[in-house]
């Protein structure tokens, strides 16, 4: 009897099994990238539509001056998140049970990556003029302000973008080669291309490691990095429920969470239709409910330490901001918050729940729920009511809020979808390391 | 009003003058004195135009009414110019019913043929006019005594109908009453909105604000106001007095009969009151005995006094009643000669003045059709009066109706002929708002279309053969007005005084001095309590409705004007549109909340508003706002909200429309209209932001306060740079150099700024700064309306106001959290604090807004590419962005001012401090090799500020106005003691007499 969680398959099968997942797409395939694209579509009208008539169609006015958009983008960042903490950081600790969901993850973070970059752009006001936001010499002889988290983030953000794809390609190149050798056609061309001449000798495998351990060295830093400068944009300012220091760790942990919710929502409908029961078993899900209970439960104490701090700074402007998250005409958002990452992830107390793979899909779709309206929270709530009361204001949904946030999940369904079915989403390469073959003695 | 289309249009091309005129220097302005022609009460102006066009009116600071200030709605009075909606041409009504243009010469052929045909017949001329002045007076006097079977009637509005009767009731015909705000010590106001609408608002602000501030015993004037309605004016007032609707009279005579027993005065005072029961007066007032006693000793025991009674006290039915009790009480207390003064050489004015204007009704509307042509000049009888009085039916009665209007108002709608007026920037005229005081308007620039001034209009009907020429040789109706000055002023060496006239907007040399204590005419007591036992003055059961005019639109002749629209309201700060004011208890009873429409239904008639819950007012009251409900007159007016005035009863003491009546029911409605109201919230939460100082407490604080005022002075040149505070700088500042509050957040008076961190930018020169005294200012918005002449604020419309994506750079805050008797602790222009440590300066990602060295916040429209990061760091919420590319209608444009430019979608922008007037002073005090004085650099909110509540100026000078603001004991800036911002702006604390929150430090 295998230990629990193992792997027990020779490697022809993981071969198979792992580069059927590249063979011509079913219909359920096509339905998900159909309406992927349809979203992609409505956010395309709605962000044109945006641009033609002026920021004023969405929902942000004063002094709500961020709202979906900014929401969708730290969001979409806070997913970015874990791909990047269970490939780069858990390969350093060793930790076996990211082996088949690291690639997925990868793949999410580039891809949700990608998505939180629009939103900046997107929520510009001249976003034809975003390169202003780029320090490269010209000829207006302008320059940036580094003293703006926003720069940081432009930083912060790319350089993310940057390694996440780098560490992405270089994991995939052993795998490329892999289905290279079996592929035909233009696949054949293509696999050729990426697979930058592997051939599997052992130079290239001593390379290989090297790299891929540097660039995990690299990322790792990266995962506190980058949601501490998101959080900077926050906390930087004078706004009352913005300008506080838990920030930056409640940001990462936030984001871990948010992130393995997603990797959870991807994998338990992928692992049913490409059968890779086999590899991504309820261990690997067990481990990753472990590390979701973790992350709750620091978001939980970051919660409930910002209402204490409120309580404790004698602040009248934070202490006011405090009352009105639960009271508030906006308690809907806060309490939704609460029950969805404080409350509901309890369940994963027990083992009962946490092995029930249809209450994980559930559960994990919660979260990402709970975690978009803790921004919601954070980035609304606040500018709702600052300091001076007559200028105090709501903020109302629009449809184009509404329709580029659609849009911004077709973008990155598609983008996954699509990878699915060109690159290997579990790795061979790594799988196979940690097989135990049958029949092997231990 | 938003844009389609995302590229913005290429600008038009400019042509150069190929002839220059010798006048006009390109981009250099050229300035017009004359006078405001909006209201009746003569303030001096200074039209600045640009290439020929109007752009900008500025109050005119020689003029002796005004002096420099100017209102919201005289603000607007360039819009009136350039409303997209002006008459063009002379319209002639064609057999469908629909206009068509025709030429001047055309219509006024017609109209002497009418009038001809008509004096054959032995019909009527007659002229329905506002109350005319000046040599436009003459000239229709002269043309209606030459031409046979012509007449002049006059339009009064309600309140200006009483006051005359009031006036005239006790010292006699031909007196009229003007008030001087600057003497009294106490003022008891019964309704009159002195500091809004009533009478002359910014001569009565400029005198009042001045009272406010403590004088050199410390001593601040009082303010008691009587009115059912927290009214703008009853928001300013020390104790605010909320009587039962319509007892305005009953309290007036307690207060009087108080006054009569404590001095032992006789006479016509005495002779009013005789037999009068204070307690048995005030039975239903809601007024306590105590507290009217109160306000007798206090006006008995200050050096001066003044006694009003306007506005809603005058409304009811016994509106004469109270205005003469109010001149008796002020005989009495022997204010006459001194605070209200009385002319007794005006033309007399029948005791009902609209008496000619009912009489001229009946006899249109009477079957002998007696009236052949009708002229109607500066009133809109079909907007202004009650559905009741029948004006549309009487009208269709009439032979030729002639309407001379700028718009085609309700009334014009109806006329067979309408003559497109020309503004006052347009045409010549004079007017004598007060004895002695000769107002000069000249024309400021050509016509912008086929327009004619009134007296013009006049002077060519009368060249017509038909009417066999009345006055032969006038060819223009400045040639006409020239005359009546000559004749008046001297033939000898006229023409060079004249243009010294011309030059100055007017002469008012010989402002007659009206300092005689006349005494009342005999027999005015008894007028009055004849006409008090006629009537009771008793409170009536039920629901009153109050209709009251508003800062932006008056009566309702500007809410064609997007700038009155779209400022708001400073009590309710609603925007575009009507609404009710319903007490909550009133509310809960008619099951209704805010927010909800309800159809007022009245005897009148019945119109539909949405519901404002307004705590401060009598629960047996319901107000509404005048001045909208327009059918025609625009496209920004018509449609928007409902008018009072068609649905209020006819007056019987004034006849017209009364404006305070009970029997009046409130229905909920099924339809829906939003109210959009741009104040988030009514309460500050202890924050600080508009405070207030007892003048007990003003006085203990005084003493220990010089030291912060030289710590505060130290720091001014620290800041320079030169100074050695930036020496800091090496030392490394201690943790002590960070703490912000030694001292209590909320007290007043200067502290030093706590050292910085970083660096700051050294203000060599300047470092612009203003003080607001929150003390002086009204709330009266004149600021605000200013704010958008000069800055080219673009007008967004109710619903972009709704979604709260208003532009106004500067707006009046008002919070209701002072104590029941005044609400309101203070109102506040709220504006870009040009902060010294700024917190949108560094988040900007491409320094689109930083710190000049003159102490400006910049902002770099051009740079800005809308990350909008700097508005959620601000923490006033000056900020505002440009969500569309908005428009001016044609050719609203043409207001535009040249030296601002206009910013185009998706960038920031906000106050600047006038920076392009900043500009210009350094470029003259450049050119003069010295650097800028003070006040010689005035922004557009202070130079118009009715108050002089603000100040502006180098605080580097510390001789300069705004560093005395900002060293004096009351000053504070908002929020700096919670987050350091280090604000330009200093506000200086309300002064009450008792219940002020602040301390003095």
């Amino acid at each position: 009897m295998p230990a629990y969680g193992a792997i027990t398959v020779d490697y022809k099968t993981v071969n198979d099994d792992i580069l059927a997942t590249l063979e011509p797409p079913k219909i359920g395939w096509y339905l998900g990238f159909a309406l992927a694209l349809c979203l992609v579509a409505i956010g395309a009208y709605s962000w044109i539509y945006q641009v033609m008539n002026g920021l004023g169609v969405a929902g942000i006015s004063h002094p709500v001056m961020w709202g979906v958009y900014i929401t969708d983008f730290v969001f979409w960042v806070g997913i970015a998140h874990s791909g990047t903490l269970i490939s780069a950081v858990l390969y350093l600790f060793r930790a076996k049970w990211r082996v088949p969901i690291y690639r997925i993850a990868e793949a999410m973070t580039v891809f949700a990556v990608m998505t939180a970059g629009l939103f900046p752009i997107i929520h510009l006001g001249r976003p034809w003029n975003f390169y202003w936001l780029l320090p490269y010499p010209n000829q207006r002889y302008l320059w940036v302000n580094f003293k703006s988290p926003l720069l940081w983030d432009v930083f912060a953000v790319s350089t993310y973008l940057t390694i996440s794809v780098l560490f992405f390609i270089t994991g995939l190149i052993p795998d490329i080669a892999a289905a290279r050798d079996k592929a035909t056609g233009p696949r054949k061309l293509l696999y050729s291309i990426t697979s930058l001449g592997w051939r599997g000798t052992g130079r290239q495998w001593r390379h290989y490691v090297a790299a891929y351990g540097f660039f995990a060295a690299l990322a790792t830093p990266l995962v506190l990095s980058v949601h501490s400068v998101v959080s900077w944009d926050f906390a930087m300012s004078n706004v009352p429920g913005w300008h506080t220091t838990i920030f930056p760790p409640y940001f990462v942990a936030g984001a871990i969470f948010s992130g393995l919710a997603m990797v959870i929502t991807i994998t338990i409908p992928m692992r049913k239709a490409f059968k890779l029961e086999k590899y991504l078993t309820l261990w690997h899900y067990e481990k990753m409910c472990q590390l979701i209970l973790f992350t709750s439960g620091i978001v939980t104490y970051a919660y409930s330490i910002e209402f204490f701090i409120a309580w404790y700074s004698n602040n009248i402007f934070e202490r006011y901001q405090f009352w009105f998250r639960p009271f508030g005409y906006m308690k809907f958002a806060f309490w939704m918050m609460v029950f969805c990452n404080c409350i509901a992830p309890l369940t994963l107390w027990w083992k009962k729940w946490r092995t029930n793979l249809t209450w994980l899909f559930i559960l994990s779709i919660i979260i990402n729920i709970g975690m978009w309206f803790e921004r919601f929270n954070i980035i609304l709530q606040s500018l709702t009511v600052e300091y001076i009361p007559y200028a105090w204001g709501p903020y109302t949904l629009s449809w184009i809020d509404l329709g580029i946030t659609v849009g911004s999940f077709g973008w990155f369904f598609m983008w996954l979808l699509m990878f699915i079915k060109i690159f290997p989403s579990v790795s061979l390469t790594e799988v196979k390391e940690v097989v135990e073959l049958p029949g092997a003695a231990h | 009003m938003a844009a389609a289309g995302c590229a913005q249009e290429l600008p038009e091309k400019i042509i150069p003058y190929v002839v220059q005129p010798d006048e006009v220097v390109p981009g250099v302005a050229t300035w017009y004195a004359g006078s405001c022609g909006e209201c009746s009460s003569g303030c001096g102006v200074l039209v600045r135009t640009r290439e020929g066009r109007a752009v900008k009116v500025e109050g005119n600071p020689a003029h002796p009414i005004s002096r420099g200030g100017l209102c919201s709605i005289g603000q607007s009075a360039v819009q009136g110019l350039y409303d997209p909606d002006r008459i063009r041409e002379p319209l002639r009504r064609e057999v469908g019913g629909t206009f068509k243009p025709v030429s001047w010469k055309e219509a006024l052929e017609a109209i002497a043929e009418a009038m001809a045909a008509g004096g054959a017949a032995g019909k009527e001329t007659v002229f329905l006019t506002n109350p005319l002045s000046g040599s436009v007076r003459k000239l229709v006097d002269e043309f209606t005594s030459k031409v046979p079977k012509a007449s002049h009637v006059e339009y009064y509005s309600p309140d200006e109908a009483v006051q005359h009767a009031a006036a005239e009731q006790v010292f006699g015909p031909g007196a009229k009453v003007y008030y001087d705000f600057s003497l009294p010590k106490m003022i008891v106001s019964f309704g009159a909105g002195f500091l809004e609408t009533w009478g002359s608002p910014v001569e009565y602000t400029k005198a009042y604000a001045a009272g406010r501030i403590p004088d050199a015993e410390g001593k601040v004037s009082r303010f008691v106001h009587v009115e059912p309605r927290l009214s703008l004016t009853a928001a300013n007032a020390d104790y605010w007095v909320c009587n039962a609707p319509g007892t305005e009279p009953a309290i007036l005579q307690a207060l009087l009969k108080l006054i009569v027993d404590a001095k032992g005065v006789g006479g016509e005072p005495a002779q009013a009151v005789r037999g009068v029961v204070v307690a048995k007066a005030l039975a239903e007032s809601g007024v306590s005995e105590a507290k009217l006693r109160e306000i007798a000793e206090q006006l008995m025991k200050a050096r001066n006094s003044v006694v009003l009674a306007g506005g809603a006290a005058v409304s009811g039915a016994h509106g004469t009643v109270a205005a003469s009790l109010a001149l008796l009480i002020n005989v009495a207390l022997r204010n006459i000669g001194t605070s209200v003064l009385v002319d007794r050489g005006q033309r007399t004015v029948p005791a009902n003045a609209n008496e000619p204007v009912q009489a001229l009704l009946k006899r249109m509307g009477s079957d002998a059709q007696p009236v052949g042509v009708l002229f109607i000049s500066g009133v809109n009888p079909q907007f202004v009066l009650p559905r009741q009085a029948g004006f549309a039916s009487a009208l269709g009665k009439a032979g030729l109706v002639v309407s001379m209007a700028t718009n085609l108002d309700e009334t014009a709608r109806l006329a067979n002929i309408v003559l497109p007026l020309s503004t006052n920037f347009e045409a010549w005229n004079d007017s004598e708002p007060q004895p002695g005081v000769f107002n000069l308007n000249q024309p400021s620039m050509q016509p912008l279309y086929r327009t004619q001034s009134f007296g013009d209009t006049i002077v060519q009907l009368a060249a017509s053969e038909k009417i066999n020429k009345p006055f032969e040789d006038i060819v223009s109706f400045e040639d006409y007005l020239k005359r009546t000055w000559r004749e008046r002023t001297g033939a000898a060496g006229f023409d060079s005084r004249w243009l010294r006239y011309v030059e100055a907007g007017g002469e008012w040399s010989s402002r007659k001095r009206l300092d005689d204590a006349l005494q009342p005419r005999s027999g005015a007591a008894a007028v009055v309590s004849t006409a008090l036992q006629s009537t009771s003055a008793k409170a009536v059961a039920g629901l009153h409705l109050l209709a009251f005019p508003t800062v932006h639109l008056g009566d309702g002749a500007y809410a064609n004007r997007p700038w009155m629209q779209e400022i708001p309201d400073p009590m309710t700060t609603a925007v575009w549109g009507s609404w009710v004011e319903v007490h909550p208890d009133a509310a809960r009873a008619a099951g209704v909340q805010g927010g909800d429409v309800v159809k007022i239904v009245t005897q009148g008639g019945a119109i539909e508003t949405p519901v404002y819950i307004n705590q401060h007012l009598h629960p047996q009251v319901v107000a509404m706002p005048l001045g909208q409900g327009h059918e025609a007159l625009g496209r920004y007016a018509a449609g928007v909200g409902v008018n009072p005035y068609a649905v209020a009863p006819l007056s019987e003491s004034a006849w017209g429309p009364q404006l305070l009546f009970g029997s009046v029911d409130l229905v909920r409605s099924i339809s829906k209209e939003e109210l959009v109201i741009l104040q988030g919230h009514d309460s500050q939460k202890g924050r600080g932001i508009t405070r207030t100082v007892a003048t007990a407490a003003l006085a203990a604080g005084a003493g220990g306060h010089g030291d912060h005022g030289h710590g505060k002075g130290d720091h001014g040149h620290g800041k320079n740079g030169a100074h050695g505070a930036d020496a800091h700088g090496h030392e490394g500042p201690s943790l002590e150099d960070f703490h912000l509050q030694h001292h209590d957040p909320l007290a007043l008076g200067p502290h030093p700024e706590p050292k910085q961190m970083y660096r700051q930018m050294p203000h060599v020169e300047y470092r612009w700064g203003m003080s607001i005294d929150l003390a002086k200012c009204t709330g009266c918005s004149a600021c605000v309306t200013a704010c958008y002449a000069e800055n080219n604020v673009p007008v967004v419309g109710k619903d972009l106001c709704s979604e709260g994506r208003e532009m106004s750079w500067i707006r009046i805050e008002r919070y209701f959290d002072g104590p029941e008797h005044r609400p309101v602790k203070a109102f506040q222009p709220m504006l870009c604090q040009h902060c010294g440590n700024a917190p949108c300066e560094p988040v900007c990602p491409v320094y689109a807004t930083y710190h000049s060295d003159e102490g400006l916040n910049t902002m770099v429209y051009n740079r800005c590419v809308g990350t909008r990061y700097c508005s959620n760091n601000c923490s006033y919420k000056v900020r505002r962005f440009n969500w569309f590319d908005y428009e001016w209608a044609q050719p609203l444009n043409w207001q535009l001012n040249p030296d601002v430019n206009v910013r185009g979608v998706g960038v920031m922008e906000k106050c600047t401090f006038c920076i392009q007037r900043i500009r210009e002073g350094q470029q003259v005090a450049k050119d003069a090799g010295r650097p800028v004085q003070d006040g010689e650099v005035v922004p557009a909110c202070a130079a118009t500020c009715p108050a002089d509540a603000i100040v502006f100026g180098n605080l580097n000078d510390l001789n300069s106005g705004a560093a005395e603001g900002h060293r004096s004991p009351r000053s504070y800036k908002v929020l700096d003691a919670h987050i350091n911002t280090q604000p330009a702006i200093a506000y200086l604390a309300k002064v009450v007499h008792e219940d002020g929150e602040a301390k003095v430090s």
